[in-house]
């Protein structure tokens, strides 16, 4: 085994323990705020800034050594290089004429616009921006 | 994984494809101030749909993200259909196609930096060609089929992808508003959704390090979208059939799961330009050679590449001029950038916390920021509760409600308000005293806004004596909430339904801002002994009634 590939198979271990570290702790957390809910206390936080910063400063080590490692290799230039089998190709084209193309094309351009001024004149633009303007915290995963 | 073969090489500078990658990524998060605010923009540019996958709740964004638009859109199609961000979808479609993934996506230019890192990598093969369809299994039930049962079978908003898969949203939206920290009320509400969402985020992540645009190529709904126009899209990589060999080279070069160029998982990187050897390959805009072949038998001449390089450098400068100027007006100081005036003050709920905490002169705010210290060491404490109650005991003193500051916070009495409720009567806060009173922030189209509302109608109806406002943000979508209301039969609900409105003011005076849900308990005096934006249950509904009554 040479030291390049050695190299390559360190960071990522890194990374995989960071990344399973880091999801493995925000269950930790969960489950343990949970258990505080399932002993009676409704309104307990199962996460607090404190809590976030205190589990991730663990992984501090880890992460610092796992850009360090990726660093130095994209500085060095160290690369996986897979060599791909040659496979069968099926070097083909689409298959539709040009004015087929130039056809659909017209067609769904033109339904586009019409569905804009459509949107436009029923108000579902305004739909859009009110989603976007406020935050739905479920949305994003707050909760 | 690949056979084992490392090599050394110089690193390389930036490509053209990664500077327009970087430059959409800042044109879509151009309000660079929210990133330190922690707050949402709120102009009306967010109407308008960007075309990558970018999280309109990323303070930076200023425009709306296509794929929450779309689910949003399916979801109220019982009440107005979303023909806007339908012809906008077909817009990009039509016009770029997968060229988006390639070229316009922030979170395609994230994979391909993580896939960067060098560790061993997975090549395609016929696992990743069978995975490449998850995508569109992804988007036929995340994007489509959830949302539209959900909008039209019970009339609830349900962006089942945001919701439960995003990667995006996770890290633009949750991650960016959490480490801030005039945000750190947000980590109050984190509970299944976000943990669910992040080891979503770091399987993702982790993926993509190892095999090329995982996301991208196995579950991106927007991707299975436009692929499904790429073979029609006006720009895109286009072969010259006359100078084809059908050699293959193209195929083997590409790290997507393609079959010919151009296909349906094509994303006109321009990556096999470089390998055919014939010189076939080439980005057109319809007719126009955007990047041909620059070296080969076949090279274009040199005063078209010449031609080809003053037009780039000219559309370079246009799009620098633009990104600018929307900089610049986004972010000039003291500029309110067009935002919103009819929007909930987003500045409230932060504009009160820093005055709570700076006036602590007066009794009630003095125990106050007491409350919020105990609060803080509640936290990193086992049993942060006990510290919660204990902070909204203290803030409940037995003192007279004229001795008490106005306010938003908890131990601050709550400004007097008068509103008219959906059936025309009159709601008076300061008719309410001697009662527990309940006011909750909602909208319609705040999916755990409507999940929790029947939680306090039970509550309502199993305690007579106390009162529940609940108070819909002054811009309503479709369905309206009065529509909502008739809709799902709570017109006859003990809960008392108010719209908010600027000259009003609820949603400001209780502390709230653009983030929901939102629920406030007042004791008897008046006083507030609860105030926190995030999602409650029956259970916490118990919590605090007893609270307030102590």
């Amino acid at each position: 085994m040479n030291r390049n590939r050695i190299y390559l198979i360190v960071t990522a271990v890194l990374w995989v323990v960071l990344a399973a570290g880091l999801a493995v702790t925000a269950i930790r957390i969960y489950l343990a705020g949970l258990a505080v809910w399932e002993a009676g206390d409704a309104l307990a936080y199962i996460y607090t800034r404190e809590r976030a910063v205190s589990a991730l400063a663990k992984f501090v080590p880890v992460f610092c050594a796992a850009v360090g490692m990726s660093a130095a290799g994209m500085i060095l230039g160290i690369r996986w290089d897979g060599k791909r089998k040659p496979e069968k190709v099926d070097v083909q084209s689409s298959g539709l004429s040009k004015s087929h193309v130039n056809t659909v094309r017209g067609v769904v351009l033109a339904a586009a616009v019409v569905m804009i001024i459509a949107g436009i004149v029923n108000g579902s633009w305004m739909d859009v921006l009110i989603k976007a303007i406020n935050l739905c915290t479920e949305c994003v995963g707050l909760g | 994984m690949d056979k084992n073969n490392t090599t050394v090489r110089p690193g390389r500078r930036p490509t053209k494809r990664r500077l327009v990658q970087l430059y959409a990524a800042l044109l879509y998060n151009a309000n660079l101030k929210g990133f330190i605010s922690g707050n949402l923009y709120t102009g009306n540019t967010k109407a308008v749909c960007v075309p990558g996958l970018n999280c309109y709740s990323c303070p930076g964004a200023v425009g709306a993200c296509p794929l929450g638009s779309l689910q949003n859109a399916l979801s109220a199609s019982g009440h107005r259909m979303g023909w806007y961000v339908f012809g906008i979808l077909l817009l990009f479609g039509i016009t770029l196609g997968r060229t988006i993934c390639g070229w316009l996506c922030p979170l395609g230019m994230i994979q391909e930096l993580l896939h960067k890192i060098p560790t061993p990598k997975i090549g395609k093969n016929k696992i990743t060609r069978a995975l490449s369809w998850l995508k569109y299994v992804v988007l036929a039930v995340m994007v489509i089929a959830i949302p539209l049962y959900y909008g039209l079978a019970k009339g609830l908003p349900m962006p089942a992808f945001c919701k439960f898969i995003c990667p995006a949203g996770t890290s633009e939206g949750a991650i960016a508003l959490l480490s801030n920290p005039n945000n750190q009320d947000m980590f109050h509400m984190l509970g299944i959704v976000f943990t669910r969402k992040f080891v979503i985020l770091m399987a993702v992540g982790l993926a993509c390090i190892f095999c090329y645009r995982s996301f991208c190529r196995f579950i991106c709904p927007l991707g299975a979208l436009y692929s499904v126009f790429n073979r029609f899209a006006l720009v895109g990589v286009k072969v010259d059939e006359s100078r084809c060999n059908h050699c293959g080279a193209c195929v083997r070069k590409c790290q997507m799961d393609v079959h010919h160029v151009n296909d349906r998982e094509c994303i006109s990187c321009g990556a096999c330009m470089n390998s055919c050897a014939q010189g076939a390959i080439s980005i057109k805009c319809g007719s126009v050679t955007l990047k041909g072949p620059e070296v080969g038998p076949n090279a274009d001449p040199a005063p078209v590449q010449e031609k080809r390089r003053r037009n780039s450098r000219i559309a370079w400068i246009v799009a620098l001029a633009v990104l600018a100027g929307a900089l610049l007006y986004f972010n000039l100081p003291g500029s309110s950038a067009g935002e919103r005036t009819d929007a909930v003050d987003v500045n409230a709920g932060n504009a009160d916390a820093g005055t709570a905490a700076g006036e602590n002169t007066l009794g009630g705010s003095g125990e106050n920021g007491g409350g919020e210290e105990t609060l803080t060491e509640g936290a990193n404490g086992a049993v942060p509760e006990e510290a919660v109650t204990e902070a909204a005991n203290a803030a409940a003193p037995e003192t007279t409600a004229a001795d008490v500051p106005v306010g938003s916070e908890v131990g601050q009495r709550l400004e007097d308000f008068t509103c008219t409720l959906r059936d025309g009567s009159t709601f008076h806060l300061a008719d309410e005293k001697g009662k527990i009173v309940f006011i909750n922030q909602w909208a319609t189209y705040c999916v755990p806004c409507v999940s929790e509302l029947p939680e306090f109608e039970k509550l309502a109806e199993e305690n007579p004596d106390i009162v529940i406002l609940a108070a819909h943000n002054p811009l309503e979508a479709k369905p309206t909430a009065e529509e909502f209301i008739l809709e799902h039969g709570w017109d006859s609900w003990k809960v008392k339904f108010t719209v908010d409105t600027p000259e009003v003011n609820i949603i400001p005076k209780i502390g709230g801002n653009n983030t929901m849900p939102r629920t406030v308990v007042l004791n008897k005096e008046g006083v507030i002994v609860y105030n926190e934006q995030r999602s409650v249950t029956y259970e916490m509904l118990v919590s605090m009634l007893k609270m307030a009554g102590e």
